[in-house]
């Protein structure tokens, strides 16, 4: 049902505020101010500048401050005020940073939008600790160089693209990998970051090391969207299926009469899936696929090699 | 304003009266419930103002402020007075559902290089952010991609502060095999391994290091004032050489020698079932040299595993 409207209202107290929505939306250009107080008539001799800047006092006078640079009103302080303290602050200089390594596009858009109007609504107390504090480097990533985060915004922006890649990388040990593959995401892990696609042949999950990667090819074909990891079937036994937490890429298919537990695992870079079943011993087995399972006894095999 | 910044008193030529009632209005009426009462006096004491109002005119700044799109809302309290109060309005804080989309990417993106401190505090900043929005499906994304979940945020804010000072402390600890118990520690830190958030320490119910998941931790019992000197308990010192040079130290292990292709280490530990497990995850870049008798259960492991995959 429609709001009913029909009642008693104050034309100066709907001018404030419409003008207020404007700064809020930074969409205040002298023009359209102007033509709001004047009721879209000003033909530039009425007195409606005067109207204006006693709207602008009485803002003023509120507490709200306000400036016009360049044939524009901008709003320095808000309506209503959100106070942070100095932890949320560093929490938004780690947004911030983080953002830095977007590509050009929407994601990084929407945040500087979120920022702007979070920072546009701090308190006094707030901004005084915006002032006082020395933000830098929070996210940390200072074991990577700035060619690497160049790299980092590069392999972004491919992931954004959705067109598949030829990567030559370096293999831990230190062959070199050609690939055909299809960028998912950047990957932030702790002291490392990758670039998670997925193989053309065999659709297998690869992380690459962002410092691992050779050089980068993009290619004119489409990636597939449709395109299904590997998907990696294995068996928990004794006290490792009572606490064991399930990622949030697989699920739990069944509970066996002895209490093992048969785990589904998609979307995993095997060869980091493989070390960490490795560290199961033997309260776990992969019953599927063949190949995986026959990688796992490979590296039992080659570990075992040390000791004769 | 010239003559204002001078005098302070304020004229008809300086402000819109109206506008700033409004403004008075909307900041009391935002602030919480008020009576008309209420407002009326604010009105008049006002330095500014000095004005009574009376009720219809305040009924047409409550129109005023409903025209714009501020929410105001009529209750009525234990004292059976009316009050007015704006529960929601157009200058609030706004999050649109692809800036939550972007916001969720970034900290996906973050969260697992961050340190649990800082985990803790961006999920406290995104709460308060999930707050002011009024979507407590925001905060529940949010903590369920912070391993969070399940994890009494105060519990593990206690805990960070004892492993800070190492501090021995009684925890109740609900244990998949023996349920709820009591269990000593001295605290060490606080560690995310595989996506879970583990207290580490020594622990004297088997008198070994050894890491709980935080989850399963139910509360803090105790705290001791003085922590038991345990440097006198019996470690066992592995030797091994790793190939892969690009791995990270434990804290319980230094390096003995280092050439181009391989580092030897010596891990001390008390806990031999984690140690294991470490070795195992680097497979064939690590071989044990010492002692011998560590060696050969970690052969038998490997074997057993084996045959596991051929009898299975």
């Amino acid at each position: 049902m429609a709001k009913k409207l029909t009642e008693k209202y104050n034309d100066s107290c709907i001018k404030i505020f419409e003008f207020i929505k404007m700064l809020y939306n930074d969409n205040a250009d002298f023009k359209k101010v102007i033509n709001l107080f004047s009721n879209g008539n000003y033909d530039g001799t009425s007195n409606t500048h005067v109207t204006l800047n006693k709207y602008l006092n009485t803002l003023k006078l509120s507490g709200i401050k306000i400036k016009k640079i360049n044939h524009k009103y901008k709003m320095y302080s808000a309506l209503t005020k959100i106070n942070l303290n100095s932890q949320d602050l560093k929490s938004v200089a780690i947004i911030k940073e983080a953002s830095e390594l977007l590509p050009e596009g929407n994601n990084k858009k929407n945040i500087e939008k979120f920022i702007n109007d979070l920072e546009l609504r701090y308190d006094d107390l707030t901004k005084n600790l915006v002032a006082v504090s020395h933000n830098t480097n929070n996210l940390n990533l200072d074991f990577y160089n700035s060619e690497i985060l160049e790299q980092v915004k590069t392999c972004e922006k491919y992931c954004q693209d959705q067109l598949k890649l030829e990567i030559i990388f370096n293999n831990e040990d230190s062959s070199c990998v050609n690939l055909l593959c299809t960028p998912l995401e950047v990957v932030y892990l702790k002291r490392k970051i990758c670039l998670k696609c997925i193989g053309s042949n065999g659709n297998r999950i690869y992380q690459i090391p962002i410092e691992n990667i050779i050089s980068i090819k993009q290619l004119p074909a489409v990636s597939n969207p449709m395109a299904m990891p590997t998907t990696i079937v294995f068996r928990i036994k004794n006290r490792l299926a009572k606490n064991y937490k399930l990622r949030d890429w697989e699920r739990l298919e069944n509970i066996e009469s002895d209490g093992s537990k048969i785990i589904i695992n998609k979307n995993e870079d095997l060869n980091i899936l493989l070390k960490r079943l490795m560290r199961y011993n033997t309260e776990c087995e992969i019953i599927s696929p063949k190949f995986f399972k026959e990688e796992m006894i490979n590296r039992i095999n080659k570990t075992l090699s040390n000791y004769q | 304003m010239k003559q204002f910044s001078i005098t302070h008193k304020v004229t008809y030529n300086l402000m819109s009266y109206t506008g700033f009632k409004a403004l008075l209005i909307f900041f009391m009426l935002t602030e919480g419930p008020k009576s008309f009462k209420e407002i009326r006096e604010k009105i008049a004491l006002h330095p500014y103002i000095h004005e009574q109002i009376s009720i219809d005119t305040m009924r047409v700044y409550i129109n005023s402020l409903k025209r714009i799109g501020c929410e105001v809302k009529r209750i009525k309290g234990s004292d059976k007075i009316s009050k007015y109060v704006i529960t929601s309005h157009p200058f609030e804080l706004t999050i649109t559902d692809s800036q939550k989309n972007s916001l969720l990417k970034i900290y996906k993106n973050i969260v697992k290089s961050m340190d649990i401190k800082s985990i803790l505090y961006m999920n406290n900043f995104l709460e308060k952010i999930g707050n002011y929005i009024k979507d407590q499906n925001f905060i529940d994304t949010i903590i369920n991609y912070s391993m969070m979940k399940d994890i009494d945020k105060n519990l593990l804010e206690n805990l960070l502060d004892y492993c800070q000072n190492q501090r021995q402390i009684v925890i109740k600890y609900c244990s998949p095999n023996s349920k709820e118990k009591n269990i000593e520690i001295i605290t060490k830190g606080i560690e995310i391994l595989n996506n879970k958030i583990y207290l580490k320490g020594f622990g004297f119910e088997y008198n070994q290091d050894t890491i709980f998941p935080v989850s399963r931790i139910k509360e803090i019992i105790e705290v001791k004032d003085v922590a038991n000197n345990i440097s006198k308990i019996k470690k066992l010192k592995v030797q091994y050489e790793i190939k892969n040079c690009k791995f990270d130290l434990a804290e319980n292990e230094k390096i003995i020698t280092k050439d181009n292709n391989k580092i030897v280490i010596e891990a001390s530990t008390t806990n031999k079932f984690l140690l294991t497990q470490r070795l195992l995850e680097f497979g064939p870049d690590c071989k044990i040299i010492k002692p011998n008798s560590y060696k050969a259960e970690f052969v038998e492991l490997l074997n057993n595993m084996k045959a596991g995959y051929y009898c299975g």
